[in-house]
């Protein structure tokens, strides 16, 4: 796996990887978020910019950005049933399509794809959509592990509700 | 329901505030009235406009404004964002750099100071006076400390009288950072429907803090491996307090607010504050409150960043608040499902109108110079701003 070429990683194994982006939307859209935990390596890094493909997390305020712990915290935090921004809890459907490889990365899969997130929440329905980026490394329990997710919403710069439900 | 007429009669002395304040269009149309049209409005922070010809655009009160600063004489000025010939906003970016504006439905520019510079095809006008047909600005504009104000308001208190008690504050905000402090990542903006004084008066609310905020506390309490003190701090630590500072502002204190950092998260100021009508100071970020209708408000949260610090330093300030706040966060959307939205719901409910702001009125102690403090948990802040709120709303009144 570490050894895959791009062109071996976009021919052989895309089914696998979409496969694995699907596991990941389904456990979302279940609520088993301590099982969708699981799929995020110890170093993982969860990014929701805000602004457009120039905004540095460095120096710019970003939607979120978190490390495994407080990713962790936020599992935490939505199931210990005292969040009320998820009480009652939002409702989504994640599609996800266009899955490509698009490189590797230091070991890592580069992967892209786009998802459509639909959001119900106290009766109001809401669309959210995302190009989205995994770096993927091999994990001989669930196929892979995510070392990174962004998620790049295209209305990350209008004023937003809630988006306290995990993406 | 009972009829109302004078706004003024919508807070009885003994604290009962009539729940209209938060739904009625006509009310908020009156606010922007006898508040938004008097009173100083806060417009931008000296650190987003540093060089000639520097802009932005926000808003006083519901309307839109555009900031900058001079390309010529650097001076600071604040005009409405509306073409002068048939109205069409002048600018669409949120901020830049630009001598000129150039409105894009007939062409007309304007100088970065708002004069007017040039109409196309002019030869169809007999008798226009240009010098008349600038963009329109707003009479005056100040500066306290690095932050800007301006308002519609030929005449009235200056602004260092507006600001009174809380001008200290700024000053104390204005030399967080070694070298002062910058605006220059942006803001987290959110918008909720209910109504924006329910955003400012829960800016210096440490009543609610254990309850809304229970999930934020199981997660410091996970973090640390105990839970937090902060209730206990806000009952019983008697070097935290409220104070009303006069002229619908007030502030809370955690402990002695000269100290640096008031220990809780990385950056954040020893104090809350709220400037009167709808500026807040909380943790590390100005807290700019815009009014759109009587249920619907667009907030901007502008993360602090300490100017001299290392840039680690501001980026780990930026990581802590957004793991607060931001329409991601783990507080601040809290707030806005509880505290706004839920008060929204609950004043659908006409049949029982009035609501109790009395907590700790009877333990209120007025000061020589005219403050007023109070507990930490009590609802002196509210009263504060409701106070301010009621002068300049009475009729015949004045802010
Ligand atoms: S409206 Fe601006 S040029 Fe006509
Ligand atoms: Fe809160």
């Amino acid at each position: 796996m570490s050894a895959l070429t791009p062109e071996a990683a976009a021919t052989g194994d895309l089914a696998a990887v979409a496969a694995f982006l699907y596991r990941e939307a389904e456990l979302l859209d279940g609520y088993e978020l301590e099982a969708w935990l699981e799929l995020y390596a110890p170093d993982a890094t969860y990014w929701i910019p805000q602004g457009g493909r120039e905004t540095d997390p460095r120096f710019d305020v970003q939607l979120m950005l978190d490390d495994r712990r407080r990713l962790r915290e936020r599992v935490l935090r939505i199931n210990g049933g005292h969040a009320y921004s998820q009480d009652p809890r939002s409702s989504t459907v994640h599609l996800v399509g266009n899955v490509r490889i698009a490189g590797e990365e230091e070991g890592a899969l580069d992967v892209r794809s786009v998802q459509l997130i639909t959001e119900l929440r106290k009766g109001r329905q809401l669309l959210y959509s995302a190009h989205v980026r995994h770096l993927l490394v091999p994990d001989a329990a669930h196929g892979f592990l995510i070392r990174a997710k962004e998620i790049r919403l295209v209305n990350n710069e209008v004023p937003l509700g809630n988006l306290t439900f995990l993406l | 329901m009972t009829a109302i007429t004078d706004p003024a009669d919508l807070i009885t002395d003994d604290w009962r505030v009539h729940g209209s304040i938060y739904t009625s269009e006509a009310i908020f149309a009156a606010e922007q009235e006898r508040i938004f049209r008097t009173s100083w409005l806060y417009v931008a922070h000296e650190s987003e406009l540093r060089n000639p010809g520097d802009y932005k655009t926000t808003y006083a009160g519901t309307q839109p404004v555009i900031v900058t600063r001079g390309a010529d004489d650097g001076r600071l000025r604040v005009m409405l964002n509306r073409c002068r010939h048939r109205g069409a906003a002048v600018c669409q970016a949120e901020s830049g750099s630009a001598n000129f504006f150039r409105c894009p439905y007939h062409g007309w520019t304007y100088r970065n100071t708002g004069e007017l510079r040039g109409i196309t095809y002019d030869d169809a006008y007999s008798d226009l006076d240009r010098e008349q047909l600038g963009l329109t600005q707003l009479p005056r504009v100040d500066v306290a400390h690095g932050f800007v104000f301006a308002s519609f308001a030929q005449e009235g208190p200056s602004l260092q009288e507006h600001l009174g008690h809380a001008l200290p504050y700024l000053e104390l905000i204005s030399r967080q950072g070694p070298e002062g402090i910058r605006l220059s990542a942006g803001s987290h903006r959110l918008e909720y429907e209910a109504n924006w004084k329910l955003q400012v008066e829960n800016t210096i609310d440490n009543y609610h803090f254990g309850f809304v905020h229970r999930s934020f506390l199981e997660v410091l309490a996970d973090r640390v491996g105990e839970a937090p003190p902060i209730m206990q701090q806000i009952l019983f630590n008697e070097t935290y307090r409220t104070v009303d500072l006069g002229n619908g502002h007030s502030v809370h204190e955690f402990g002695d607010p000269r100290a640096g950092n008031n220990g809780a998260q990385l950056g954040d100021l020893p104090f809350n504050l709220i400037v009167f009508p709808n500026l807040c100071f909380v943790g590390a970020q100005v807290r700019h409150v815009l009014p759109k209708r009587a249920g619907h408000t667009e907030v901007r949260l502008y993360p602090m960043l300490h100017e001299g610090a290392s840039d680690e330093y501001n980026t780990a300030i930026l990581r802590t608040h957004e793991g607060f706040y931001g329409a991601a966060g783990m507080g601040g959307p809290d707030d806005v499902e509880v505290a706004f939205e839920r008060v929204a719901d609950g004043m659908r409910a006409t049949e029982q109108e009035w609501l109790v702001m009395s907590r700790g009125a009877h333990r209120e102690q007025p000061q020589p110079d005219g403050t007023i403090v109070g507990h930490s948990a009590d609802e002196v802040p509210q009263r504060a701003f409701y106070r301010g709120w009621r002068r300049a709303m009475a009729i015949g009144g004045a802010a």
